[in-house]
This record gives structure tokens, C-alpha cells and sequence, in this order.
């Protein structure tokens, strides 16, 4: 009866071949991230090089890994972060009066009003470069995100009296956010969760391509962008790799979260 | 038995009273300056018409809604001027149960941890030592109280019919023994069927359990049934209380009058009139008696002074030119 929804499969295809590479990079990888190969340099794909090697003779397949490990993890913590700021924050919108939750609502505007580039751009240059700066800026620009989903789906709810009775039944607010509110909003966050970390991964590309993540040699896959972009004529692998991987990832994010959409959707 | 247990001094509650953007301007109150208590162990009908103000004056006596002004005393303790814990410490000794059974449950739980949940908040709260155990079996003991059984448990409320439901509803406020109920039209919204089968559960729960009830309602045919005193409202204020056989067989307000006009019982008087009294939305006074609009007995005093609430042997009424 449940015939499974193709952009589910699809999206969950797409996330899966990455996705086992970064946990196969956590014990193993093919050869030393860094290790240098001069006498190897800049070959194709073949059998021991299958993503082929860099013009310093390091192989494309482990850096790859290790960068989509990188990418993956600053992805999936930039939107925990997100969403462990922006729902409760959220909720607590909701719940409170509009002219009190006024001065936050005009915050999440201004934070929007940041592009996620030039606040990554802000805190590089006060902590340098580094994976934290790049998670708390991806992170930040997601909390006005979960907070408006949240805020949204929670209003109706809050208005249901079995926020009443739990309330009659002696719950605070905490126990009513994680036990009534949370259950009956999850779908709307799950599908927003799954979308912005698709952004997220485009977005740590983006900063690893600009130089405001990982200082080098550390390889990421935008970083890897950068570096082979002018060698694109002579070894085009070096680029469409890294950039089919952040494709890969992107849209098989955005499958599920579409596909979730209508399976969560009642 | 005439021992007060709850008691309303002076309530005020006005909805999105207009801030300095706001477009509407003038809000007017739902509640305004009531007065009225509930003795130990008997039932307080509230009635008036959608908009009266009889559901948030039920849910302010509970301190769901803060009043804009006046106090609710509880066993003589001021319960607005509680903090939230001691409100929360409170709380078992006040239940409701609601009008639409569906919204008083939540739809992602199973019916079997709703129930669990006041004991189990409790618990946690008050250092009450129940266990799981314990919990279990007063969860049984209320189910046979209410009549469902244990299959119930782990369903979810869409899986229930609406008299279920609202047997769950009344399990659930009874799980931490309280003293008084607050039920909100808690049987408007079933079938008439059904209907008796709830109000003779609330009377039997309440004859077993010394239970004391506040039964917010605009069916004044069940209010007959299950009150000892009757509230009528109009427009945010009281304006007539007392025995329901009083009220209902020889109403005093001309409001009153004509609830009873559009009641359809057999067990209470039925008076054809010639005409009703038009319905003017909006009309109401500001300086006279607020019923003064749609009054088939209005006088030039009605739309200058308003009449306060006031009277004898077991009747209130606020009135200048009473009908009896």
C-alpha cells in the first residue's frame, strides 16, 4: 500500500555513496590524505587512483573523503545548531505575547539580513579560519529559520487545550515544549532540517572555495574547487570530482526533503 | 455543605485590548467586575449565550487566563496572586474537562500515556512517590470509575468515538483526585444520546467522589439536570444567580426570560411569545444595562443607569424592572 516515493529513493541514493565514503575516511583511506607522490602526479582515474591525483601526486579519492567528511560534519552540526537555537526559540515566540516577542522577531530579521558568506567572512577574520567558524555561521543563519518554522507550526498548536490540560496537569513550559509541542511540529521541521542541510553543504563549499574554513593542507571539497580550478584544461577530474560530490550531496538533500514534504504531510 | 470552596471577587478580563498600532480600538471586556462562589460539593451552572463570557470566566477561575483585575480564592487562598510553582503545586486540586474532547488530547499520544501524565508530572514535581506500579493501577481504577477498559490505552484519540473521548477527558481530570471541576460545555459537542450518558456519569462521579463542579453550558436542559445554582450571563457580567429551580421556573431577568423562550423541554415552562425581541448586535449600552438593546421591557433608566446585581433568598438579579 505504501509505495515508496521515488525523490525518497532517489535522495537517499544520492546521500548514500557519499555519505559511506566520509564514515570509510573516520578508519581508512586509501592513501595518506597529504602524502605527496611527485612521481605520480596529475594522473587520470585508473585502477589505483580511481578520482586520479593532483599535481602534487595526492590521491584525489582520499582527499575527496576527507573533505566530504568535513562537509558533511560541518553541515549536519551547522543545522543541529540551527535547530537546537532556532525551535525552542521559536516556540517560545509563539507562546509569548506579540509585543513582548516583538524585539525578537525583528532580530531574526536582521539575522537574515547577513548572507551566511559575509558573517563566516566576520568571524574568520576574528578567529581566523577555522571549522568552528564555519558552523556557527551556517549554524546562525539557520536559527531564523527553525525559528519561523517553528513558530509557525506551534501557534495552532498552542492553541489546542491539551496545552491547556497539561498545563492544568502541572507541566511547565519545558515539559510542554519537548512532550505536546514538539511531537505535533516535527514533520514541518524534519522537512525544513533535510533542506537547510543541503544549503548547508552548498554554503561550506562556498567558504572552503572562499578560504574561510580549514586552512590548508586540510583538503574540503571547495578548497579542492579553488585549487584545481586552473588546471581544469589539463586534469578536468580534479574539478568535476569535487563538484559532483557537492551536487551529489546538495540534491539528494533536497530529494528527501521534498519527498518528505508529502510523506509527513497529512 | 455551604462551606465556600472557590469564590470570584470583582474578575475583569478584556481580550486584545488595543495597544498604541492596534486597529481596534475599544475592546470590551469579556469579563467585567464579576463576582460569584461555589460552595463544597455543589454545582454551579454558568449560561449565556457564545460570547457571554461563561467559558472565560470557567477557565479564569482555573487561572488558565490571568483576569486583568480582582481574585479567585480557593479554599480561601488567593490563586492569582500564586507564583507559577505554587500554582503548579496547586494545580491537582483543580481539573477541567473540555468542550471538544478531540483538542483536549494529544494527537500524538497514546491515550494510556495521557492518562499517566498528571501522576507522572507530580511525581517528579512534588517528590509524590508514586511508581509506575501505582500509577498503573490508579489508571485502571479510574478507567472502571469512567467505563472504558485497558484496550483503550493504546489507542490514540482519533481512534475513539467522541463519548470516549470525553470519558477519557474526565479519567484524566480525575487522575489526581481534585476538588473542583471546571467542564466547559463538556457534552455540547456529542450526540444527544451520548449526552446523557456523560451528565450521568458527572452526577454519579460527583455523588461517589464529593466532587464540586462549575458546568459552563448554553443548554440550559442539561443545566437543569446537573446544577444546584445557576449563573446566567450576558455580555460579560452576571445578571441573574441563584437555585436552579428558581431561575429556570420563575426567571427574574428579562434575558433569562428569553433563554428559556428558545429552550425546547418539556420540563420547563414554555411561554409563546407574540414576538422576540429583535436581535441588535453591537447595541449594547455603555452607561445603562447592557441588555438594554435587545430588552422587550426597556424603560428610559435602563439606558441611564446600570442596574446592579442584587436580591434575596437564594436569587440575584441585575435588573430595574425585575419579572419576578
Amino acid at each position: 500500500m505504501n509505495r515508496p516515493d521515488p525523490r525518497l529513493l532517489l535522495g537517499a541514493t544520492c546521500l548514500a555513496g557519499p555519505i559511506a565514503l566520509a564514515l570509510l575516511s573516520l578508519a581508512w583511506t586509501p592513501f595518506a590524505v597529504n602524502g605527496l607522490d611527485i612521481a605520480h602526479r596529475l594522473l587520470p582515474p585508473d585502477a589505483a587512483h580511481p578520482f586520479g591525483t593532483d599535481g602534487f601526486g595526492r590521491d584525489l579519492l582520499s582527499r575527496s573523503m576527507a573533505g566530504l567528511r568535513a562537509t558533511i560534519a560541518t553541515a549536519l552540526a551547522a543545522t543541529g545548531l540551527g535547530a537546537a537555537i532556532g525551535i525552542p526559540l521559536g516556540i517560545t515566540i509563539a507562546a509569548s505575547h506579540e509585543r513582548r516577542s516583538a524585539p525578537l522577531r525583528r532580530l531574526a530579521d536582521l539575522v537574515f539580513a547577513f548572507p551566511p558568506v559575509l558573517t563566516a567572512a566576520m568571524l574568520a577574520a576574528l578567529w581566523g579560519g577555522s571549522a568552528a567558524g564555519a558552523v556557527v555561521a551556517i549554524g546562525a543563519f539557520d536559527v531564523p529559520v527553525f525559528a519561523r518554522i517553528a513558530a509557525a507550526a506551534a501557534l495552532p498548536v498552542l492553541a489546542q487545550d491539551f496545552i491547556a490540560a497539561s498545563r492544568l496537569a502541572g507541566r511547565g513550559p519545558l515539559g510542554v515544549l519537548w512532550w505536546h509541542i514538539l511531537p505535533n511540529i516535527a514533520a514541518p521541521l524534519i522537512v525544513q532540517a533535510s533542506l537547510q542541510a543541503g544549503i548547508a553543504v552548498l554554503a561550506e563549499a562556498g567558504l572552503t572555495y572562499l578560504g574561510f574554513g580549514l586552512p590548508p593542507p586540510a583538503p574540503s571539497l571547495g578548497g579542492m574547487l579553488k585549487d584545481y580550478q586552473s588546471a581544469l584544461g589539463a586534469a578536468p577530474w580534479l574539478v568535476l570530482i569535487p563538484g559532483a560530490l557537492v551536487t551529489l550531496l546538495v540534491l539528494g538533500c533536497n530529494l528527501l526533503g521534498d519527498g518528505l514534504r508529502d510523506r509527513l504531510a497529512r | 455543605m455551604s462551606e465556600v470552596l472557590l469564590e470570584a471577587r470583582d474578575l475583569t478580563k478584556t481580550y486584545g485590548g488595543g495597544g498604541l498600532l492596534s486597529r481596534r480600538r475599544r475592546a470590551r471586556p469579556a469579563l467585567d467586575h464579576v463576582s460569584v462562589s461555589v460552595s463544597r460539593g455543589e454545582t454551579l451552572g454558568l449560561v449565556g449565550e457564545s460570547g457571554c463570557g461563561k467559558s472565560t470566566l470557567g477557565r479564569t477561575l482555573l487561572r488558565l487566563h490571568e483576569p486583568d483585575s480582582g481574585e479567585v480564592f480557593f479554599e480561601g487562598r488567593d490563586i492569582i496572586a500564586l507564583s507559577a510553582g505554587d500554582m503548579r503545586r496547586l494545580r491537582p486540586e483543580m481539573q477541567m474537562v473540555f468542550q471538544d474532547s478531540y483538542a483536549a488530547l494529544n494527537p500524538k499520544r497514546r491515550i494510556g500515556a495521557l492518562l499517566a501524565e498528571p501522576m507522572r508530572v507530580h511525581r517528579r514535581r512534588a517528590g509524590a512517590a508514586w511508581t509506575p506500579a501505582e500509577i498503573a493501577e490508579r489508571i485502571d481504577e479510574l478507567l472502571d470509575l469512567v467505563g472504558l477498559n485497558r484496550t483503550h490505552l493504546q489507542r490514540y484519540a482519533h481512534e475513539m468515538s467522541g463519548g470516549q473521548r470525553q470519558r477519557v477527558n474526565i479519567a484524566r481530570a480525575l487522575m489526581l483526585s481534585p476538588k473542583l471541576i471546571v467542564a466547559d460545555e463538556p457534552v455540547s459537542a456529542l450526540d444527544v444520546s451520548i449526552q446523557a450518558q456523560v451528565v450521568n456519569l458527572l452526577v454519579d462521579l460527583q455523588q461517589r467522589l464529593g466532587l464540586t463542579y462549575v458546568f459552563v453550558s448554553h443548554d440550559l436542559g442539561v443545566v437543569r439536570q446537573i446544577a444546584d445554582r445557576v449563573a446566567v450571563m450576558y455580555g460579560g457580567v452576571i445578571v441573574e444567580l441563584g437555585d436552579t429551580d428558581t431561575v429556570l421556573h420563575r426567571p427574574a431577568h428579562p434575558y433569562t426570560a428569553a433563554l428559556l423562550d428558545a429552550v425546547l423541554d418539556p420540563h420547563l415552562p414554555f411561554r409563546r411569545r407574540a414576538s422576540a425581541p429583535p436581535v441588535v448586535t453591537g447595541a449594547d449600552s455603555d452607561i445603562g444595562c447592557r441588555y438594554a438593546g435587545r430588552c422587550a421591557n426597556v424603560a428610559p433608566l435602563c439606558r441611564q443607569r446600570r442596574p446592579e446585581l442584587g436580591g434575596q433568598d437564594g436569587r440575584m438579579v441585575a435588573c430595574h424592572f425585575p419579572l419576578a
